[in-house]
Parts: structure tokens; sequence; C-alpha cells
């Protein structure tokens, strides 16, 4: 990888550096993601967690997904902006959302979760692989 | 036609209801909105603020736009749900999220704004209108 993933809120209070590239970049479409990012889906890249850098303090807000396991979703307290996640079912990474990207079109999605939930205009890549829920686990 | 909504944030700490008829649908992929949903672009519906009654607090954080004009985002402070904005150069409209609508199918976008800041990872309707920047009259605005 040649330079580190950066990132950071509207206001400049969070910032994220990671020095790995995404083990996935995922356009998700459950409910939650849909009222935490105020449209039809959350853009986030899954880094590892020991390759990142956050400065500043996100609020965490936790719900329970699907698999029962939490899922926290991090934003920054002055201005708003989602930033990071942290999912209970998968310690070892962290979510960055792709919005707050400094060069935004460094990445591409691999994959649609959530599906199920799909607003009608919300309009995903039609080559993208897509499934209803979560994939299967791969461990 | 008047369509009754409602919707909140991801907590329940903020709600709103009303009856309306949209004045603007559509999707914004301006950078700021881009950060501030965490996505490639917003998507909000646009509703005089008579028609709404809201319970609850929001935070709103204030940034002057291309134009100048101040958008002030309403997030919740427990939550972090991007819920609706203002902007200082149509007071009295409030421009509620997709996401946080109950039923987000009832918001139909007409339009894209921005798209000359939009990513090749996002995706709309191709068949929507668009404008690379603002347009040059909000339409239904006369």
């Amino acid at each position: 990888m040649t330079t580190p993933i950066t990132g950071g809120c509207a206001c400049g209070a969070i910032r994220y550096e990671c020095t790995a590239e995404p083990v996935v970049s995922v356009h998700c479409q459950c409910r939650d993601c849909q009222r935490f990012s105020g449209t039809g889906h959350l853009f986030i890249m899954i880094v590892p967690k020991a390759a990142v850098t956050l400065t500043g303090e996100p609020t965490f807000y936790e719900t329970v997904g699907d698999s029962g396991h939490a899922v926290d979703r991090g934003f920054c307290p002055r201005c708003g902006s989602p930033v990071v996640g942290r999912y209970a079912g998968f310690p070892d990474a962290v979510g960055l959302a792709a919005g707050c990207l400094d060069d935004p079109a460094r990445f591409q999605p691999s994959v649609v979760i959530y599906s199920r939930s799909a607003i009608p205009w919300d309009v995903m890549d039609p080559a993208l692989p897509t499934v209803a829920k979560m994939p299967p686990a791969r461990r | 036609m008047p369509i009754n909504f409602s919707g909140g944030c991801l907590c329940g700490a903020v709600r709103y209801e009303g009856t309306t008829e949209p004045v603007v649908q559509g999707h914004c992929q301006c950078r700021d909105c881009q950060r501030a949903s965490g996505a490639g672009h917003n998507t909000i519906m646009a509703v005089p603020e008579a028609d709404i009654t809201i319970t609850g607090d929001l935070k709103f954080f204030d940034k002057p736009a291309d134009s100048g004009n101040i958008v002030s985002r309403g997030f919740c402070p427990t939550c972090g749900s991007s819920v609706l904005s203002k902007n200082a150069a149509m007071a009295g409209m409030l421009f509620l999220t997709a996401g946080c609508l109950d039923d987000p199918g009832v918001l139909e976008p007409v339009m894209a704004v921005y798209t000359s800041r939009g990513n090749d990872w996002d995706r709309l309707d191709p068949s929507l209108m668009s404008f690379p920047e603002m347009p040059p009259r909000v339409p239904g605005q006369g």
C-alpha cells in the first residue's frame, strides 16, 4: 500500500488514518444504517483495527445486530458526521465511513448487504454481489 | 398530492410527523453531504416547517455552502442520526433526510444536485434530472 487511508468528520474534530487496505468494502442497506446516514445506505470500509489511528473522541451509540452482537456506530459529537463502527462479532476490525474519506475516489465497494430493506430509489451497481442480510461467515 | 409522513432517529429520542406536499425531493452529492451521511450522497425531502411537529432535541452544526449560505445540519446527540437540515437561503423549509423516515418509500427523488462531486461508486437513477452544482432555480420554487 502506497499511502495511508485518511479521512475525518465535517468539522475536523475527528480524524482517522489506516495503514492497511480494506478487508471488504460494504454498502449496508439495513434500517439502522439508513437512519444513521440519512440516506439509503452507509458505505463502510472494514479494516484491521490494529492498522487504524483515530484522533478525537467519537460518541458511540450501540444497537444489537441480527446476529445478537453489538454494533457501535461512532459519530462526531460536534458536527454529527458518521465516522467509525465497532462490531462485537468482529472485534479485530473497525469500519470507516467512506463519505469521510479525504479521497473518496480511491475505493470501490465490494458487496451490498441487507438488501432486504433496500429503498426502491437507492440504486446500486448491479454488478455488485448482493445479499439479503449478512454474507455467511468465511472463517 | 399531500402525503402523511413520520420518522425519527435511530434511538428514538427525536421523532417527527406531519402531512405535506414535498417541495423538493432528491439527492445531493456535495462533499459536505458525503461527510454528513458517511455515504456518497444525502437524500432529502423539503417540507415547510409549518407542516411538521418535532419532539426531542437536535444538535445543529453550521457550515457555509458553496453559495455562502449557512447550512445547519441537525443530528441526534445521542445516536448521531442525521435527521434534517436547514438552509439560511430557504427560511421556513426543513430538509428531512430520507433514511430517518419510517417509510423512506414515501419519498420519490426527482433530481440530483452537485453531481460534479459524485464518486463513480455512488450510483443514482440515471433518469433523474441532474445538475453539476445547484440548479439555477430550485424546481417548484417558481
